[in-house]
């Protein structure tokens, strides 16, 4: 598999084609933002989008999980769209995930639209997740621990790429001394640009944006 | 005087010194028959009073109580227009008539008022009538209406909005069962057509089709520009023809400047002003103005305050201004039919010719104009019959049917299909439309709960629930814009709106045109962007996406017939023969003959063109088509752009030989994926997804972020096609797009034509004829190909290279 090796907190991090990260040191794969149940949220308000989201981003992450075999599985929060979309995952949604966890541990990070553990849903839950020098976390912390460095979500980073007046706009990995966060891994998410100030205020050092093609991650920004 | 119209009428006409026209008359005639009627009529012709005479006759002996006729116009300025031009004759006759206007302006209390007691002629426009459909008591309303005036015939058929306006006319027949339909429109070339598009059976035979007489043939002169006609290589703005513009607009009273777009309405507003020595007072008219600015603009236009309004499209429906007494058009002309409607709007006087000018901006264009004015002056019409009704207007109007009450399936399909846009369609594609909105209509197995509709023991179909109904009604409505944002001053000043591309391209600083005045950028703050007035010179111009129209497949033939006839050249300006010599000598003429492609590097790309002349539609078809082959054959294809004559495409890599990309096997592979993968059915799709009801415009409390909107209509199309390949609003956006596609029959004999006559010119640098192209707008780009990855990798390098420095 195509991977791009960045060094933080002196921790190896590889950038995977899609969104998410595997770490070599301890077979750790991390994904973020799945909103799992986003396509069903709004159907009380008559909203009857298409409801193939789920099942597509479960799809995606067991084949990840199949190519990686990673020891564990960390996703960084927001997992699930709503409080209830755990009840609402169907037979075939629910099988998939129960595959996955049969392959490896999965750790669910809170976010904010899955603040407390969703019921009935295997794996282990935490607010906040440390291993080696690195913090998994939702929502990116304002200030992180001298030799550390923290592996977050929560802002759907997008980048708008100009090249001789070909534009394009495109989810990405941003990450500056010590801190990475990752793009959205779920279908129905949409992205934040890395200009905006919720995201430029976190890399005061600068910055580095990569963005997978078909053959390589490349920084283009 | 006729046996048709009562004495205080026959009075009041020649008090104004008129005679009836015989088009009024045929009108009396079709309503005393009680049979619907096509008026089709030339501008001035009188067309608004003979489409009302019938209901102000019977309305004048004062016994009718309740809704008597109803008047639906595209435009809601117009339904006021109306309004005005009524009251002379009610007020002259005193008759007992009240007439009033309803539109999304219109307030709360007035609303209620006209539902508890309704005018006897209520003037609206499509949506407002959808929305009133929506209501419970529609039926008992619409009980008494005895006429449904649709005014702008021509301008409605064969689109959304007409789709939905016959869904809702439908509708009425049912609460009204001897509901008559008074057409009226502009003079077109499918009348036969337009005529079973107003009849209540979907039928033409329904209908009496009443053809006003032509009016005096317009003058009709080509305007070239200043520095003796010199015409720039490219451009559509046409800003170098301001003086001689200025010129002709001192010489007549009143003018309308008819212009093709928003940018061009600034830009050339601008340059008309820098020029106006003698402060000659000319006012500007376009869509994205503030409501309030344009209404002050067609008050001094009525008053006669203003001697010129450069305008779009948004003057073009059939406003009495009162007395126009010239249009000039800059710009392509592109269609005949709409080019006579424009120069319709200077004849105030039937019996005068209309004078028209046209100021062609570039070379390619004074050929066009040329070729417009030709056939204007032979009476060509253009333009397609309507085409069928759309299924996401269908969708919608199935939840407007709902939302006034439980309804049956079986009964619903009959009665749509008395409407000619619906006449054709299938019980399977109906009953799809209806599960689409009674649950969504996925294949996956879905959520059973909240679903939208629910059927009673009986097969009624109801809505679920209230809080559906009220959040639907607020996206009633067929027109889907370009997001845009509004532009405010930090005190809150409202200057207008600009494309919301547009505005993620300016960086605080920058300096923008919007409604004439220089505007500096100071910042996004949510929907809204704030600027003050600016200073400074270059400012950018707003770039608005719109619809860009193209011209008529006959226009471009035309075109073609004076390109390879150089004895045809002498009613052109020197600097345009000049130039077509000079393509004549650095590469070639397209001939009759000869299939010409030229290929050259430019801007760091591999540009390829080829000059059909086949039209937009085909050459879209094409860009397709070569795009696709270009990707499959590794050369890194990054879009393309079509006009009416031309289609070029570019690449990351040097493109081959062009023998092998123009053969047969073009056609072949799976172009249905290629396709789908397009911006154009992405854009398509999001259109079909907002009509429809997949998702919304906005819901109270909050305006939906629209950019957040834009993107997830794109991953709901992904998810959409992947798990859901046949859903019917996939099917739908298929449809639609493939209206705007030639298809591949007729491009398979195109490439059989010109096998063998491909004439490869190889440049070294961009060819005289493929300019215009060059700087067309609406670019196609190829998105996650092969070619974006070598631009993603080239600026890889670039960080690469300047890590080692």
């Amino acid at each position: 598999m195509n991977f791009r090796e960045i060094i933080l907190a002196g921790e190896q991090i590889w950038l995977l084609p899609g969104g998410a990260v595997f770490l070599p040191a301890t077979q750790t794969l991390v994904v973020a933002d799945l909103h799992l149940g986003k396509g069903t949220s709004a159907r009380s308000r008559g909203l009857l989008l298409p409801p193939g989201d789920t099942i597509s981003t479960l799809e995606k992450v067991l084949r990840l999980v199949e190519s990686c075999s990673p020891r564990l599985l960390v996703a960084l929060g927001d997992s699930f769209h709503d409080p209830g979309a755990g009840e609402r995952l169907l037979d075939e949604e629910k099988a998939l995930l129960d595959t996955t966890l049969r392959k490896a541990a999965i750790l669910w990070i809170t976010g904010n639209h899955d603040a407390a553990p969703i019921a009935n849903i295997g794996g282990e839950w935490l607010n906040e997740y440390q291993s080696g020098n690195l913090i998994f976390r939702h929502i990116p912390s304002a200030r992180i621990p001298a030799g550390k460095a923290e592996l977050a979500g929560h802002l759907h980073p997008k980048v708008r790429i100009r090249i001789r007046g070909h534009v394009m706009r495109r989810a990405c990995f941003i990450t500056g001394n010590d801190r990475l966060i990752l793009p959205a891994f779920g279908s129905y998410t949409g992205g934040l640009d890395i200009s905006d100030p919720a995201l430029a205020t976190l890399f005061h050092q600068g910055s580095a944006a990569y963005v997978w093609g078909a053959d390589q991650i490349n920084r283009v920004a | 005087m006729s046996k048709h119209l009562p004495e205080p009428f026959q009075d009041w006409f020649s008090r104004q010194g008129w005679s009836p026209r015989s088009h009024q008359l045929a009108m009396l005639q079709a309503a005393e028959e009680g049979v619907s009627a096509l008026l089709i009529a030339p501008t001035g012709g009188g067309k608004t009073l003979a489409g009302f005479l019938p209901s102000l006759i019977e309305l004048a002996e004062g016994s009718y109580s309740g809704l008597h006729t109803l008047y639906v116009s595209p435009l809601k300025a117009l339904s006021t227009n109306i309004a005005e031009n009524l009251s002379r004759p009610i007020r002259d006759m005193d008759l007992p008539v009240r007439v009033e206007v309803r539109s999304g302006d219109t307030s709360g209390a007035r609303r209620k008022r006209q539902q508890k007691n309704p005018p006897n002629i209520l003037l609206t426009t499509p949506e407002s009538l959808a929305l009133l459909l929506s209501y419970p008591d529609a039926g008992a309303y619409f009980s008494t209406l005895r006429v449904l005036i649709i005014d702008e015939v021509h301008a409605l058929a064969g689109t959304k909005r007409g789709d939905q306006l016959a869904l809702c006319a439908s509708r009425l027949r049912v609460f009204s069962p001897s509901l008559r339909i008074n057409g009226l429109s502009a003079t077109v070339a499918h009348p036969s057509a337009m005529a079973a598009w107003v009849s209540p059976t979907g039928k033409a035979a329904g209908v009496r089709l009443v053809k006003a007489e032509d009016g005096v043939r317009p003058d009709v002169h080509v305007l070239l520009p200043d520095k003796r006609g010199y015409l720039p290589w490219a451009g559509r703005m046409g800003l170098g023809s301001a003086t001689a513009i200025l010129t002709e607009i001192a010489r007549a009273r009143l003018t309308i400047v008819f212009v093709n777009s928003r940018a061009q309405a600034e830009l050339l507003f601008q340059a008309l002003w820098k020029d106006n020595a003698d402060n000659l007072p000319i006012g500007l008219h376009h869509g994205s103005l503030d409501a309030v600015r344009r209404a002050k603009v067609e008050e001094a236009m009525a008053q006669g305050a203003l001697r010129a309004v450069v305008a779009t499209s948004s003057l073009d429906l059939g406003l009495d201004w009162g007395a126009v007494d010239q249009i000039i058009q800059v710009g392509a002309p592109k269609q005949i039919s709409r080019l006579t409607q424009r120069i319709g709007r200077a004849n105030h006087r039937m019996d005068e010719p209309s004078r028209a000018l046209l100021a062609p901006a570039n070379r390619f264009e004074v050929l066009e104009c040329e070729a417009a004015r030709e056939a204007v002056l032979q009476h060509e019409l253009d333009g397609d019959p309507p085409r069928a009704g759309a299924l996401d207007v269908l969708a919608q109007h199935v939840l407007v049917t709902a939302c006034a009450g439980p309804f049956f399936p079986d009964v619903l399909y009959e009665e749509i299909r008395q409407t000619a846009p619906y006449s054709q369609i299938s019980r399977t594609d109906f009953d799809e439309v209806v599960r689409f909105v009674e649950d969504g209509g996925y294949a996956l197995q879905a959520y059973e709960r909240h679903q939208r509709l629910f059927r009673d023991s009986l097969g009624q179909l109801w809505v679920r629930s209230e809080q559906i109904i009220r959040q639907f009604r607020m996206n009633i409505g067929t027109i889907v814009d370009t997001p845009m944002l509004r532009v405010k001053s930090r005190r809150g000043k409202a200057y207008g709106e600009i494309d919301e591309y547009f505005a993620s391209t300016l960086v605080p600083g920058d300096t923008f045109l919007l409604g004439g005045e220089l505007l500096e950028f100071l910042g996004l703050h949510d929907t809204t962007v704030q600027a003050a007035r600016g200073r400074g010179k270059d400012p950018r111009v707003p770039v608005y996406g719109g619809n860009q129209l193209s011209i008529s497949p006959g226009l471009a033939r035309h075109v073609r017939e004076i390109l390879h006839t150089p004895t045809a050249w002498t009613v052109l300006p020197k600097s345009v023969q000049d130039w077509l010599t000079l393509q004549s000598k650095r590469s070639h003429l397209p001939g009759p003959e000869n299939f010409l492609i030229e290929t050259f590097p430019h801007r760091g790309w591999h540009y390829i063109v080829a000059y059909p002349f086949e039209g937009r539609n085909a050459h879209q078809t094409l860009g397709l088509l070569l795009t696709k082959k270009l990707e499959e054959t590794g050369k890194g294809p990054l879009g393309f752009v079509a006009n009416d004559y031309v289609v070029a495409c570019w690449c990351v890599h040097p493109t081959g030989s062009m023998t092998d990309l123009f053969s047969r096997d073009l056609l072949g592979g799976n172009l249905t994926d290629w396709l789908s993968e397009s911006a154009m059915l992405r854009r398509t799709f999001r259109d079909v997804a907002i009509i429809a009801g997949l998702i919304e415009r906005n819901y109270p409390g909050r305006e939906k972020n629209r950019r957040q909107m834009t993107i997830s209509s794109d991953l709901l199309y992904d998810v959409l096609r992947k798990y859901d390949p046949d859903h019917i609003l996939l099917r739908a956006t298929r449809l639609q797009a493939e209206e705007g596609l030639t298809d591949l029959g007729r491009l398979s004999q195109m490439l059989d034509r010109l096998y063998g006559h491909i004439e490869h010119v190889s440049l070294s640098h961009v060819s005289p004829l493929s300019v215009p192209v060059l700087l067309e707008q609406g670019r196609e780009k190829i998105r996650g190909g092969e070619g974006e990855d070598y631009l993603l990798a080239e600026a890889d390098k670039l960080y690469a290279l300047a890590g080692k420095a």
